[in-house]
């Protein structure tokens, strides 16, 4: 059995709108083993992209503890916390989030400036993910020049170039049309196996859903169904 | 180096505006630069002037003459190597816009005193032979294309009626920063042309040393010595007389500071707007960058090489230009700035200009992208 990549401790996340509370994590909890794949789903608000923020160390939680990829996140400082991502995460956005003025080689490299590695080993290893993305033959096309399931492609080619062990993906497939979408589940899909990536989707997709290994129900910021009883077991 | 093709790919992300703002930032560098330049040009002869040469004139004016008696005492003094007589002849060559600088000179003391004014000693001899000679400087010669042999009138006004003076030789400033801008001619060809109560009357002395050094005690000299005399004297430095010279334009290095505070403020303004604007369009792609483990720091520190890349090609475009007006200046208004030099003092303060300007104008894009927070920009996007 492998060892827990995510373990979430009774977390709440209370927003502050003026005077008002607003809570969207309430004591949740939710351990994630390396290499599994799950899919986060529920209703709008129900605290699918916080508690993915919170894993992704860019939000922090109000109580609780936060531990990934054997760090314990929530008590990391802003610069620790941006060098942890770098090493450890890789984001997908819905929106795909490239740099309009970068190349696909160049968005891909972005991460890996952050690096040590000398220019050649940069190209490699962004030749690898673009490689992996199918995407080897569109290195000097800027995003204007995708399309959005390339584009999608790209971003995660950039997710994945610094190897890190967690990719986590806020609906990833929200903005592409059937055939983009199915193609990109199917990536993921094959970093998850071939690759052993964890990956952690928020969808609101039913059929994405069912790509990943386990799902995860929330609901008003506590998890339900499954969720809750992967957690019990 | 592997973040500035970042850099530059972002300063160049909307064009235009990048153009613009380089183009705004050439113009102050070039104002900056010439207005600096246009103080060298004037303070150019005060930084020539040699520490071995004093000028001796009237004590009430520079426009009262002095005795040409006073010559011989002077030259009589210990520690005195060279005296000459000169006079400040005014006058215009054809017509008023083709002014320059005329004296009357005891040649045969001035140049041994002025070794920078190179000229050929075949055209000096015959410069010497001929009553009506002169000596042109370069500038003024290729201005007017004048030839050695030709015979040029002058319109006189200090000293009325047409003049007429033949060119005998072209000298060359063989000091860098030498006025070539200037003609002399015999002071004897001047003095015979006078009536005769305005004859024996000399403008300054130019007195040569045989020491720096003596100069304090030479002043007091020269000037003790004519103390109790009609035509007192007031005897300084050569460098102290140019300094005198500058001084009566006005204070023109407080107009050009202050001309050069404005431009600079002004330039800011530029940048820090095209800086605010940028990072205000990139709220999103600096939280993807922090997403991407940039640090808030790191992020800001791009913002400020961004900016600082703008101000430096705004600078390499300003100094370039600015070279080239030196040179236009230098020839088309040679008699009004005989030298207009773009020094490295000048290219190296409009570049501390530019670099700090671009350093403060990039400061607040950079409080920015630290202040941005992952989620909130997200939030905004969404």
């Amino acid at each position: 059995m492998s060892e827990a990549i995510i373990r979430v401790e009774k977390i709440r996340k209370v927003y502050h709108r003026d005077a008002i509370e607003i809570p969207v994590l309430d004591g949740l909890s939710l351990e994630v083993q390396g290499g599994e794949f799950i899919s986060l789903m529920g209703p709008s608000g129900s605290g699918k992209t916080t508690l993915l923020n919170l894993l992704a160390g860019i939000d922090r939680p109000t109580e609780g503890s936060v531990r990934v990829a054997g760090y314990e996140i929530s008590r990391l400082s802003e610069g620790e916390l941006a060098a942890w991502r770098a090493a450890h995460v890789g984001f997908i956005f819905q929106l795909y989030n490239l740099i309009p003025v970068l190349t696909a080689f160049e968005n891909v490299e972005l991460p890996l400036l952050l690096t040590r590695l000398s220019k050649k080993e940069r190209r490699e290893h962004v030749m690898t993910a673009l490689e992996i993305v199918g995407l080897a033959d569109r290195v000097k096309h800027y995003p204007r020049q995708l399309s959005g399931g390339q584009e999608q492609r790209v971003a995660i080619a950039r997710a994945i170039v610094s190897d890190p062990e967690l990719l986590l993906a806020d609906e990833p497939t929200g903005d592409l049309d059937a055939r983009s979408a199915e193609e990109i589940l199917t990536l993921l899909q094959r970093l998850n196996r071939e690759f052993k990536k964890t990956i952690v989707m928020v969808t609101h997709d039913p059929h994405a859903a069912e790509r990943a290994s386990r799902q995860v129900h929330l609901d008003k910021g506590v998890l339900t169904g499954n969720g809750a009883a992967a957690l019990k077991k | 180096m592997k973040f500035l093709h970042l850099v530059w790919r972002n300063a160049l992300r909307n064009k235009r505006r990048a153009v613009l703002t380089v183009v705004s930032i050439s113009v102050a560098i070039v104002a900056i630069s010439v207005l600096n330049s246009v103080l060298h040009s004037f303070s150019a002869a005060v930084e020539i002037a040699d520490e071995a040469r004093m000028v001796v004139r009237n004590q009430v004016s520079l426009i009262f003459p002095l005795p040409l008696a006073y010559r011989q005492r002077i030259a009589a003094m210990p520690g005195i190597k060279g005296v000459a007589a000169a006079n400040w002849f005014g006058g215009v060559y054809r017509e008023r816009k083709n002014f320059f600088a005329k004296f009357a000179v005891d040649a045969e003391s001035y140049f041994p005193i002025y070794p920078e004014f190179g000229v050929k000693p075949k055209e000096f001899k015959a410069f010497m032979d001929d009553r009506k000679g002169c000596i042109v400087g370069r500038k003024i010669a290729n201005l007017h294309d004048f030839k050695v042999g030709q015979t040029i009138p002058i319109l006189g006004d200090i000293f009325p009626g047409d003049w007429e003076f033949n060119v005998r030789g072209i000298y060359d400033g063989l000091k860098p920063g030498t006025d070539e801008t200037t003609m002399f001619f015999h002071w004897k060809y001047l003095d015979e042309s006078m009536p005769v109560r305005r004859q024996g009357q000399v403008g300054f002395y130019i007195v040569q040393l045989e020491e720096p050094s003596m100069a304090a005690s030479l002043v007091k000299t020269i000037d003790s010595e004519f103390e109790n005399s009609a035509d007192q004297t007031l005897t300084e430095t050569e460098k102290a007389f140019q300094q005198g010279f500058v001084k009566m334009m006005g204070n023109i290095e407080l107009l050009v500071r202050t001309i050069g505070s404005a431009v600079v403020f002004t330039l800011l303004l530029v940048a820090a707007n095209t800086m605010a604007m940028a990072a205000r369009e990139r709220t999103t792609e600096i939280a993807i960058m922090k997403t991407l483990g940039f640090s808030g720091l790191g992020v800001a520190a791009l913002l400020v090489a961004e900016s600082v890349l703008l101000m430096f090609a705004g600078w390499a475009a300003g100094t370039a230009v600015s070279w080239l007006m030196c040179r236009a200046i230098e020839t088309g208004f040679s008699a009004i700035f005989p030298v207009f030099p773009l020094k490295p003092e000048t290219m190296a303060l409009s570049f501390a200009v530019a670099i700090v300007t671009g350093v403060i104008s990039g400061l607040f894009p950079a409080f920015h992208a630290i202040r941005t927070t992952i989620v909130g920009a997200m939030r905004q996007v969404a």
